[in-house]
């Protein structure tokens, strides 16, 4: 037997005892222990506690929900709808293309088409896909009652519709956007509607709610394992979004600033992309494909973690080669920031740049290989029966490595500028993403879909399904290589008959109806009522993993009890594991306090933490998301009094929805989980979930700010006039000054979270105080340092981005003021006190990236331009 | 495959070293790619550029024998010669480093590829243009 030996923090000074904080008992359990029978009347009480506590909200305010369970079933089905809704866009440009000199289509309204088509995919489809996915089965992966922030999910499902519904309604309006999907300017900036507009606006809204879901499965994953489950058990699924949530955090953010940078120039006339005031497009293609082509590997890893879970089923021995499936998740993911510029070898980069870019491409191919290479090791080593989801799988692979083909020579710069913006793309992008992207999803669905509603799908039509989207698909894009070599190019809503692309093109068209006839029986399939059809087995394809522990007919309470974990595949290798989590026997069995509890657990070992108390019902969420939606919608429209209204109310309904529900007191300090271990439910700092939240949002905060400062540079190379010789620089006592106000206002954050955890709450309250005025100082000063030398924006792209970043100091530093205020009303109504304190560890968290980013700008706008 | 603790490796470890062989490539592109978008927009390179070649070539060296010691340190923790496990799926903290170890081994080995492939243009490209 084995006590916790759970060292207090040393870094922590605290008046608070500090058993408080830590958990105490036996952990490991015992094999006695786990053997001991749980009394019957005992485990129905508790179970009819649970259910109470987990129930859905009934009747209309059922759509208040926040369990994973329901927002990810939405949140998968709106995907699906987009992702319909832009296929029968690609239908109709197919038509509009299957003999010359069509006129189905107008030029404009193919334009619209290939542009919508394109950024709902990605946008609406392909990355809420995985989000989607994700939310709804991580939990079940992990043995997690739900996921960290449950309300997070919910918001950020609700601000996906509300930015979906308005970036695809424009469609119907004639006005949406048609540049492409990557609004290259200086062709988006000349389109005079409000097509691009919609493009930024809306689609920055749904990029927002990409980065919130992404903040909650990392911390999901490293915060939400059951005991046990150390970081070699971890199920392949969870590496994978840990990678994945990573990569969006480190990928969506250029793109924000871009958007940011764009906006501002068709708003307001601040010339990013102007060349004759000193502006570039290119770094609108630097900043775009430095989102996009991560993005490619944002929805191709999920996918394949998919097949990940289905080939060791199928083969029913696990994975062989785990560690290199780590590798291979881990490397691709660093190595696809290195492959942007291979969009742009056509634009005239030096010859050494596109080497760099033509030698990551191709060294990206060898962790993608070894995956691939790890599932046929494990299919030639297992007992393979032929599943459904395997066989989606085995030609989602088969596609795939077509399109990884091919990829290796548009890798290749001489090869590329041959085929460039040419059908050869065309077919080698949808190669790509219909093998990596589409087939594991479909596969996914086939394979979870008893799992989602204790229902199965038909084995038959899942055939049908897939033969006719396997050979529909082929027979579509195969002859678009050879279009390309003949010479077509993209987006050109029609071409003549003569010179040899008719046939191919009439082919395409054929096989694109083939490849919907194909996704309608699924779709079909996946919709129909099933209400007569029995319910599944428990286990229906005999899988190692946890996520097939769930209950049969369904409980919204996740898990029964949360197990402890010794085997990477439990079900197989832990044999009365489901027999003891149904019983009860393992943690958090019981609802007593009639909260919605899940289990904290250490990010690598998964030693149990704490227990944290997650969000419930509501609609604070969705009002939330209504007026974010505002907030960028409004400006569309040029209206900007209604959008800072707008955004006033969604900062009320998210404060609204922070102070009344997160990081409550709890009744008592610590709560017996069972097996003899008592864990506390309110920690701070580190140890609490919120930290966590906050630290990767600011990741991505700063990975955009970062963004901004690449901009900077990025002129300097790319113009001999920047900064221009004669112009006006901020003043520097000023910078000085905000330097000096924004290093004392976090100095003071800090002391007052020490001296509140040292018990000192008055001296805590006075240092809160003395921030704000400091912050207030200190954006005063940074303003009036440009604006008191002169800098007009409009004028030139060196004041212009100078200016950028200063808006972006002075937009965090109000953030920090609201939060600086959040806990000065906690403090006031005792919602903060030296026991606890986790706003206050959050609050300073934001300040320490706060003050690394005002010390940066103060040097941009400072001594930088004067060197250069 | 579990067996008495090792007193020699550290009891803990830490995600960033699984990364670390990764992350030096990162800096190691950000630094190639940005020096050459500078040393091509602001020096005069002469015929064969032989300075941005040579600043590829430091800069390449360096981040190569990074990743050769945090693959070395990330060899240590594998410890394949004791046992010969590769498979780390016991829930001990033996396993545990054994596996971080191991994947930063494979971690070492694609990221000096990867730093090497980006180092090659710096030989056989003889300028900006």
């Amino acid at each position: 037997m084995t006590t916790t030996d759970f060292t207090p923090d040393p870094a922590r000074i605290s008046a608070v005892p500090d058993q408080d904080r830590w958990p105490e008992g036996i952990y490991p359990p015992t094999e006695e222990m786990l053997a001991e029978p749980v009394d019957p009347e005992l485990c129905k009480a508790q179970e009819a506690r649970l259910r109470e506590v987990w129930a859905d909200p009934k009747g209309w305010r059922y759509w208040s929900a926040v369990n994973n369970s329901e927002v990810g079933k939405w949140y998968c089905l709106m995907a699906f709808g987009y992702m319909l809704a832009a296929g029968v866009l690609a239908l109709l440009m197919r038509v509009q293309l299957a003999v010359p000199d069509n006129d189905f289509l107008s030029a404009d309204r193919f334009n619209q088409f290939f542009t919508m088509h394109g950024s709902a995919m990605m946008f609406l489809f392909a990355v809420p896909m995985f989000e989607a996915i994700s939310i709804l089965i991580l939990p079940a992966f992990l043995g997690a009652r739900d996921m960290p922030f449950p309300r997070l999910s919910a918001y950020g499902f609700w601000c996906f519709v509300i930015g979906g519904v308005f970036v695809f309604g424009s469609i119907f309006f004639d006005s949406a956007p048609k540049s492409g999907w990557f609004m290259y300017p200086p062709l988006s900036m000349l389109d005079g509607g409000i097509g691009a507009d919609i493009w930024l606006l809306g689609l920055s809204f749904i990029e927002v709610a990409s980065i919130a879901a992404a903040v909650e499965l990392i911390v999901g994953v490293i915060k939400c394992r059951p005991p046990g489950m150390r970081i070699n058990l971890m199920p392949l699924y969870a590496w994978y979004v840990l990678v994945v949530g990573g990569m969006i955090l480190f990928a969506f953010p250029p793109l924000i600033a871009g958007d940011l940078l764009f906006e501002m120039q068709r708003s307001f006339d601040w010339p990013f992309f102007d060349p004759a005031r000193g502006g570039d497009p290119m770094l609108w293609q630097h900043l775009f494909w430095i989102f996009g082509h991560p993005e490619v590997y944002i929805i191709f890893l999920p996918s394949i973690a998919i097949a990940a879970m289905v080939v060791p089923t199928a083969a029913q021995i696990p994975i062989w080669g785990y560690s290199w499936i780590v590798l291979s998740a881990v490397g691709t993911g660093f190595l696809s920031f290195g492959l942007w510029a291979h969009h742009m070898f056509a634009t005239g980069l030096p010859a050494m740049s596109l080497g760099f870019f033509s030698a990551a491409s191709e060294a990206v191919v060898i962790p993608t290989g070894v995956q691939l290479f790890a599932f046929m090791a494990t299919l030639m080593v297992g007992r393979v029966t032929m599943l459904l989801p395997m066989l989606w799988i085995a030609g989602g692979v088969a596609i795939f490595t077509a399109g990884g083909l091919t990829g290796v020579m548009v890798a290749l710069a001489p090869f590329d500028w041959q085929v460039h913006d040419s059908y050869f793309i065309v077919a080698h992008l949808h190669y790509t993403i219909f093998g990596g992207m589409i087939f594991p999803v479909v596969a996914g669905i086939y394979y979870f879909y008893p799992f989602f509603t204790k229902k199965k799908m038909s084995e038959k039509l899942g055939r049908i399904s897939f033969w006719l989207t396997f050979t529909g698909f082929n027979i579509c894009f195969f002859p678009m290589h050879l279009t390309g070599l003949k010479g077509m190019p993209r987006r050109v809503f029609t071409y003549p008959g003569d010179i040899g692309w008719d046939w191919l093109n009439a082919i395409s068209t054929f096989g694109a109806f083939v490849t919907a006839a194909g996704i309608l029986v699924f779709a079909w399939d996946l919709l129909r009522p099933k209400g007569k059809q029995p319910l599944t087995e428990r286990n229906p394809w005999n899988a190692g993993t946890l996520e097939w522990s769930h209950d049969v007919p369904e409980e919204f309470w996740g898990v029964r009890s949360v197990p402890h974990i010794t085997s990477r595949y439990p079900l197989w290798q832990q044999p009365k594991l489901l027999e003891r989590m149904d019983a009860g026997r393992y943690y958090l069995a019981d609802a007593e306090f009639g909260h919605r509890e899940t289990l904290i657990t250490t990010a690598i070992d998964a030693r149990p933490q704490h227990i944290a108390r997650v969000t419930g019902p509501a609609w604070c969420t969705i009002w939330a998301a209504i007026f974010t939606g505002g907030a960028f919608i409004f400006p569309t429209f040029h209206l900007y009094a209604p959008a800072l209204i707008s955004g006033a109310l969604a900062l009320a309904c998210i404060i609204w929805w922070l102070w009344t529900s997160t990081a409550q007191h709890p009744e008592v300090v610590k709560k017996d989980v069972g097996l003899g271990l008592k864990l506390p439910i309110y920690v701070s700092g580190s140890a609490a979930p919120g930290w966590w939240g906050m630290f990767i949002t600011m990741l991505g905060d700063m990975t955009a700010f970062a963004s901004l400062v690449f901009g900077v540079f990025f002129y300097w190379t790319a113009r001999p006039d920047f900064p221009p010789a004669a112009a006006a620089h901020a003043t520097l006592p000023w910078v000085y000054a905000a330097v000096i106000c924004y290093t004392l206002a976090w100095a003071a954050t800090w002391a007052a979270r020490n001296v509140n955890c040292a018990g000192n709450a008055a001296r805590a309250f006075q240092g809160l105080v003395a921030a704000v005025v400091l912050t207030i100082a200190g954006a005063g000063s940074l303003f009036w340092a440009l604006w008191g030398a002169g800098m007009d924006p409009t004028e030139h792209v060196y004041p212009a981005i100078m200016w950028v970043l200063v808006v972006w100091v002075l937009a965090h530093s109000l953030a920090g003021l609201v939060m600086l205020g959040f806990c000065i009303a906690g403090s006031i109504f005792g919602r903060l006190t030296p026991r606890y304190d986790a706003d206050l560890w959050n609050v300073t968290l934001f300040w320490h990236f706060l003050a690394l980013t005002a010390f940066v700008t103060c040097t941009m706008v400072g001594a930088v331009p004067r060197l250069m | 495959m579990a067996r008495a603790a090792k007193p020699h490796l550290p009891p803990k470890t830490a995600l960033w070293q699984l990364i670390a062989a990764p992350i030096i490539w990162s800096v190691h592109f950000v630094v190639t790619y940005g020096g050459t978008a500078i040393f091509c927009a602001k020096v005069d390179l002469g015929p064969d550029a032989l300075a941005l070649r040579g600043y590829i070539g430091i800069v390449t060296l360096v981040a190569l024998l990074a990743i050769a010691a945090m693959g070395w340190l990330a060899w240590r923790k594998w410890d394949l010669t004791d046992d010969w496990d590769y498979i780390h799926e016991e829930p001990t903290d033996e396993e545990r480093t054994e596996f971080l170890g191991h994947a930063g081994v494979l971690l070492s080995v694609v990221s000096a590829i990867g730093v090497i492939f980006v180092g090659l243009p710096g030989l056989v490209i003889t300028g900006c243009t």
